[in-house]
């Protein structure tokens, strides 16, 4: 049995790649430098993970400031405006503000990822999910959130499809909104048409990643969108909410908390896998960080990959 | 609910560091003296020559600093001051010292390169000090008008805090309901603060002539179902301490808080209205749409008075009296016509605002009260 093991969004940032991003803003650090510094940590953080045999790899995200901001600076239509509270972290992100038709003017891909430094590793992309970005935009310009909604979807879409065509192995779709929010049947319909929207471009496997909340009652819903992987935040979502159901998809089990700096014991979150695992026959089996690592102090996200690592190999001495 | 005066009014805590802190002495001087004159500060002299012949050391600045924050207050004509956390540098990593059970993991993002010192409670926590007590004294020695003293409280410690010790006790039963462990964690954590940490604060500062504390609570919206833990500790800390109590919290949905907060010990409750409001002269609902959340609060009959901010503290823009009136004017009729219900004061500190900025906007908010008054009696 394989165990796929990946992260599964931004990476905490060292302090003196901090450093050098506020030097530069101010002119006491050249783009040069910046990105000769930012190269070096994007290099560690990549050599990391494939140390420690990760699946796919990311570049990190360094440079993100939110999971919006890469899109929202590159879309026309969309302005990027004040501070908003990202879920219930005490972490904020600028609010992308709609006041026009929204085209993707310029790709993120080739803009924001380090493909050169992922050329030899099976990389994946993390992208917003389309229900999830549009909901904590402020639309000022569609008449129909579901138009926003679709117009969105595509833009997302064609990075999946610019991501493809650069080799990408994993596409996520990061979709905390859909588990934080008590969504209807209605909403859930048009979030997993969204989705399609995306699948239409992208050949690669495709992880829709739910965090900060519970699947609970929309497990059987999350099943339905039309993804290869579904991700399930185990800091949040009671074990007995993934037992009930009959997983017809690879799912990713977020194990390893990423909102909090307690390193795992590696037992018990082998043992807690295992436990869903007597309950429930799943297609294929992922493990992972329950969110981003973007709070969580470097030197500690550089452990927490080792404890994922670790998890893993104790699955699989489990498991055969 | 004392009565003091109507639409008295109170600063927040922060002010941005005192204009003569500076590395360019000519500055520094040029500063002083200015500052000084403005804000009749006594003996601005000294410290002018002392700049002029390099006698200051930090220490004696930051003194400086702390007498000329209280003229800037008092000049401005605000009834309630204190020395703008003059001698602070920030509000979570400067507490986190002074208590045992804490050790610090790194700098995590709060946005964009915005970043601080983060800590996980490993133990139980314990005050080590009470770290406010020195900072107050010296305020009280030189204040003219009564003082506020600003302390972080209970919940925004926790939740700002990583968790390796209460959760841990937890980690048999962690799978079956993880976020109710979480939960549970946060309660013990607060509670534990609260009685452990923050009442021994208050406590000392009372015993060294407090009358007014108040406990600041950025957090305490941030997580929809945990409001209750947020007014179980605030109710922990400052059981039994008889001073006037006001909790601040800013920039959130308060109406997450409810109905919870019902049950808040709390004398005042100082909020941000005016980053959300237009303006427009005027006390209709769109002119003041800022302020609209005080329906909720009226609906509710909360047993405290609000101080609503009436002065956006995040642009460079100088509200006009008559916007303040107008402002505050609405605050009243929607608090049932009750003017010794609202407070006058800003949405939060001033910190991110030079001193030349927030003392036009602190006039101008004294100005608009004294406005206000006239037209209610």
């Amino acid at each position: 049995m394989e165990v796929k093991t990946y992260l599964t969004g931004a990476f905490a940032r060292p302090e003196r790649l901090i450093k050098a991003f506020r030097d530069n803003r101010k002119g006491k650090v050249t783009d040069e430098e910046l990105s000769s510094i930012l190269s070096h940590y994007t290099s560690e953080v990549i050599k990391h993970q494939k140390e420690e045999q990760l699946t796919y790899v990311i570049d990190g995200m360094l440079r993100w400031n939110d999971l919006f901001r890469p899109l929202a600076e590159n879309m026309e239509g969309v302005k990027v405006n004040g501070l908003a509270r990202w879920f219930d972290n005490n972490l904020f992100y600028k609010k992308p503000v709609v006041t026009g038709e929204i085209n993707l003017s310029r790709s993120i891909v080739s803009e924001y990822i380090m493909l050169n430094l992922l050329s030899n590793v099976r990389w994946k992309l993390i992208l917003p999910e389309p229900y999830t970005m549009a909901s904590m935009m402020e639309n000022i310009y569609y008449r129909r959130f579901d138009d926003l909604l679709f117009a969105l979807a595509e833009v997302i879409g064609e990075e999946a499809y610019n991501a493809y065509v650069n080799g990408v192995s994993q596409v996520q779709l990061s979709a905390p909104y859909l588990v934080f929010q008590k969504l209807t049947e209605d909403e859930l319909d048009i979030a997993i048409q969204a989705v399609g929207e995306v699948r239409k471009r992208t050949k690669a496997e495709i992880l829709l990643h739910t965090y900060y909340g519970s699947v609970g009652r929309i497990m059987p819903r999350l099943l339905d969108f039309p993804v290869d992987v579904v991700g399930v935040d185990l800091t949040q979502t009671p074990d007995k909410h993934l037992t009930e159901y009959s997983i017809t998809k690879d799912i990713c089990l977020g194990v390893i908390d990423g909102r909090n700096s307690m390193l795992e014991d590696v037992n018990l979150a082998v043992g807690r896998v295992m436990k869903i695992l007597e309950y429930v026959d799943v297609k294929g089996l992922h493990i992972s960080p329950s969110c981003e690592f973007e709070a969580l102090p470097y030197e500690v996200a550089l452990r927490k990959v080792k404890i994922l690592s670790q998890v893993r190999d104790g699955v699989l001495e489990e498991v055969t | 609910m004392r009565k003091e005066k109507v639409l008295e009014s109170m600063e927040v805590g922060s002010l941005s560091k005192a204009p003569f802190i500076s590395k360019n002495k000519e500055k520094a001087v040029r500063l002083a003296e200015e500052w000084g004159r403005r804000l009749d500060v006594e003996n601005w002299e000294k410290l002018v020559k002392d700049l002029k012949e390099n006698k200051v050391n930090e220490e004696q600045l930051t003194d400086w600093a702390c007498i000329y924050a209280l003229r800037f207050f008092e000049n401005a004509g605000l009834d309630i001051i204190y020395d703008g956390e003059q001698r602070r540098k920030e509000m979570y990593e400067y507490p986190v010292y002074f208590i045992d059970g804490f050790e610090f993991k790194g700098v995590v993002k709060v946005w964009d390169y915005e970043y601080y010192r983060k800590a996980a409670v490993v133990s139980k926590p314990r005050l080590k000090k009470p770290y406010h007590v020195e900072e107050f004294l010296f305020a009280k020695k030189h204040a003219k008008k009564p003082l506020k003293i600003p302390i972080t409280g209970a919940y925004t410690l926790a939740d700002w805090s990583f968790d390796e010790h209460y959760i841990k006790k937890r980690e048999d039963t962690y799978g079956e309901n993880p976020r109710q462990a979480m939960r549970d964690s946060k309660l013990e954590f607060a509670i534990d603060l609260a009685k452990e940490v923050i009442r021994p604060n208050v406590k000392a500062l009372a015993e060294a002539g407090a009358t007014h504390i108040q406990i600041d609570e950025p957090a305490a919206a941030a997580k929809p179902d945990e409001a209750d833990i947020f007014v179980e500790s605030f109710n922990e800390s400052i059981k039994g301490i008889n001073c006037e109590v006001t909790v601040h919290i800013c920039y959130t949905n308060y109406a997450w808080l409810f109905p919870h907060l019902l049950e808040i010990k709390a004398d005042n409750l100082s909020i941000s209205c005016s980053n959300a409001d237009t303006k427009e002269l005027g006390i209709d609902d769109k002119s003041r749409r800022g302020f609209k959340i005080l329906q909720v609060f009226q609906q509710h009959n909360v047993p405290f008075r609000i101080a609503p901010g009436v002065i956006d503290v995040h642009t460079e823009y100088i509200e006009p009296p008559e916007l303040v009136r107008d402002r505050l004017l609405y605050a009243v009729r929607i608090m049932g016509n009750d003017p010794y219900r609202i407070i006058t004061c800003n949405d939060c500190g001033l910190r991110t605002r030079s001193w030349e900025v927030a003392y036009q906007k602190e006039v101008n908010m004294v100005r608009g009260a004294e406005l206000a008054r006239r037209v209610l009696t």
